[in-house]
């Protein structure tokens, strides 16, 4: 059955001339690593009208894996490694680690999104980050974490690196599609969190699928 | 300009901040409301009630004479009558009041459409002249009116907002069971959902008003097309007075109209609210163990995540074993140096092309047969020669019948001759002679002068 699907399938829609006009752009833009949201309307709607093909021609030459993830009543598409092979992209210039303070952030944006889960859009300032920093539930650990110390006030020199940090942070989010960047607030930092957010807890599904145990292994080996 | 500049200046006279006498009007005005105080009180209630303000908040007490200078000029007045004491104007009170009707708006609890229905609403012959119309929607009349469903339309987004923020907390509670959880979701939504009913029917009693009053506005311009055509200075002066009835209906139709516009836009925004939360309603009935649950569980990881990292001084630095995760991330760039030349000499690249082997064979075959034809009428031509040497003389029509039939191809025959006649034409020796007498070459239809080619 499967067979006879894919025969179906070819490279015929490279062809089509809404396909060749956007091609360029929008297969450059899936292997930067953005993630497509309807934002992006002319390459949503193109992955969306041919999502079949797409995938079979990200498996068959990247050997990779193009997802369309539904999230929030939202869907978005990006590309995945298959499990357990890096596809044709393996090598370490080809693809990103999260560093620690995106991994940070993915996972405080994440629960930022699900606090507001009922706004229609979920738009936050470097003021909102400030006061979780400040008084947010895991004040200690952040304040612990970004300044080195613990005290109840910092100087403003202080609070600019620790914001110069997270905004080249939301810079990259930006890049992946995860937070859409709102040009209009001057030098103020205002950000959507986009449902493609949710990549983070794709990320983290195996642990998230056992929490104790993750917890557990993290405590043994150290 | 200048008025602007008096707003600026005179800001926190206007607006006292909290300290700086705002919560001191307020505090006295309940005080008075409550038969705390007197409506004509003393300085000494004053330092008083600055005190315990100051007190309750932990604030240094500020100084009484200072806050009195800047209250006196629009909130605090002193009594003419009895010297030494003070009393609140009324535009503090209404101040006051102004700020409690945004918290406890009135309309908050009043269907919408009770209030279109009451502010706009035509009864039949109620207006028969243009001043009826004047007074029941002309733009003085109509403001109460229209500040009415402003309120009101300002009470149902504030109302939303907190069912907003109502339907977020719950989803954050750390409640388990799916049943309390949709429970307090449905109580919390019941008010979208007769909201959202209010507003279909304002709408709906809306249009109908401007139905109504546009068949008014009509009855006036009927008025002005049945009039004859005037000819009296009467005529004349009733027909100016038609149009200028007809003209002020109109102004009051487009006034109220634009004022239903921006009503229907924050009607818009209202449903839409009313619309998306209903929307996550309905999901959430269906996934709202799993929706909630892994709410806690990105929680718990980030929190692991956090135990698990420490301080540097160029960033954050996690555990040896804590997985960190791969994105896709290869960057194509494209560059085009449309605009600037850098004068960079570009490697000339050849392109080879493959050899194609049938084009190849079949020039090489040309040439090979070109050259053979160059030989063969070659060894006609010394062929030709010898025969002169030997027998003295040659037929130029025999040896091209000759040629001919042996290579099956005249224009041998025809380029020998060529050659022959190049040959012996600087040989002094040899004399070519003509005939004027035509003779055919046999299988061609070519004839020529009878030639003899002969030694001297």
């Amino acid at each position: 059955m499967e067979n006879q699907d894919n025969e179906k399938i070819n490279f015929d829609f490279l062809s089509e001339e809404d396909v060749q006009k956007s091609f360029a752009d929008l297969h450059s833009c899936l292997l930067s690593g953005k993630h497509i949201c309807i934002d992006d309307y002319t390459f949503f709607s193109l992955l969306e009208k041919y999502e079949r093909d797409w995938k079979f021609f990200y498996r068959s030459l990247y050997a990779m894996n193009l997802v369309g993830n539904v999230f929030d009543r939202h869907t978005y598409f990006y590309l995945d490694f298959f499990d357990s092979d890096k596809g044709k992209l393996g090598e370490q210039s080809r693809s990103h680690q999260l560093t620690e303070i995106q991994t940070i952030t993915g996972l405080v944006l994440l629960d930022i999104y699900y606090h507001r889960y009922f706004d229609e859009k979920k738009v936050v300032n470097w003021a909102d980050i400030q006061n979780q920093i400040k008084d947010g539930e895991y004040h200690e650990q952040y304040k612990k974490l970004l300044f080195g110390v613990l005290r109840d006030s910092y100087t403003e020199q202080e609070w600019l690196i620790v914001e110069k940090r997270f905004r080249n942070t939301i810079n990259s989010f930006n890049r992946f599609g995860w937070v859409s960047i709102m040009p209009e607030q001057g030098k103020d930092l205002v950000f959507e969190i986009k449902p493609a957010i949710y990549r983070m807890s794709k990320l983290y599904e195996v642990e998230l699928s056992d929490l104790e145990n993750f917890a557990t292994r993290l405590t043994n080996n150290n | 300009m200048t008025k602007r500049n008096e707003l600026y200046e005179k800001y926190e006279q206007l607006l006292p901040p909290k300290f700086e006498g705002g919560y001191l009007i307020v505090v006295l005005y309940n005080k008075i409301k409550n038969d705390e105080l007197a409506e004509q009180f003393t300085i000494n209630d004053i330092r008083n009630t600055l005190e315990e303000i100051s007190i309750s908040h932990g604030e240094a007490i500020p100084q009484t004479e200072r806050i009195l200078k800047i209250l006196l000029h629009y909130y605090i007045r002193n009594s003419a009558e009895k010297p030494g004491k003070y009393y609140l104007t009324d535009r503090a009170r209404k101040l006051i009041e102004f700020l409690q009707n945004i918290l406890e708006n009135p309309y908050k609890n009043f269907p919408l459409k009770e209030s279109f229905e009451k502010s706009f609403a035509i009864s039949s012959d109620e207006i028969q002249t243009i001043s009826d119309l004047e007074r029941k929607f002309g733009r003085l009349f109509i403001e109460g009116p229209k500040k009415i469903i402003s309120d009101h339309l300002e009470g149902l987004d504030d109302e939303l907002i907190d069912g907003y923020a109502e339907l977020n907390k719950i989803l954050e509670s750390n409640e388990k069971s799916v049943t309390t959880l949709v429970n307090q979701f449905t109580v919390a939504f019941r008010k979208f959902g007769e909201r959202a009913e209010d507003i279909t029917n304002s709408i709906a009693s809306k249009d109908k008003f401007l139905k109504d009053l546009n068949i008014i506005v009509e009855l006036f311009y009927s008025k002005l097309d049945n009039l004859k055509h005037p000819e009296s200075q009467n005529e004349y002066e009733l027909l100016d007075q038609l149009k200028a009835e007809y003209g002020k209906a109109k102004e009051i139709y487009l006034d109220i109209e634009k004022f239903f516009d921006t009503v229907d836009t924050k009607l818009t925004n209202i449903r839409h609210r009313i619309h998306n939360a209903s929307d996550k309603l309905s999901e959430l009935h269906e996934q709202f163990t799993a929706r909630a649950h892994l709410r806690l569980q990105v929680k718990r990881l980030l929190k692991i995540t956090l135990d698990n990292a420490s301080y540097l001084n160029t960033g954050i630095l996690f555990k040896q074993n804590y997985p960190l995760k791969d994105i896709i991330h290869e960057n194509t760039v494209f560059r085009y140096p449309g605009h600037y030349d850098f004068n960079v000499s570009q490697p000339n690249i050849v392109i080879r092309i493959p050899t194609d082997e049938k084009y190849k064979d079949e020039e090489y075959l040309k040439i090979i047969q070109e050259n053979k034809r160059q030989e063969t009428i070659n060894e006609w031509v010394q062929k030709a020669g010898k025969i002169i040497d030997e027998y003295g003389s040659l037929d130029l029509r025999d040896l091209m019948e000759n040629i001919t039939m042996e290579e099956k191809d005249f224009s041998i025959a025809y380029q020998v001759t060529g050659e022959l006649e190049n040959e012996i034409s600087v040989n002094e020796n040899i004399l070519i002679h003509f005939e004027k007498e035509l003779v055919n070459i046999k299988s061609t239809d070519l004839s020529i002068w009878k030639t003899k080619i002969m030694k001297k």
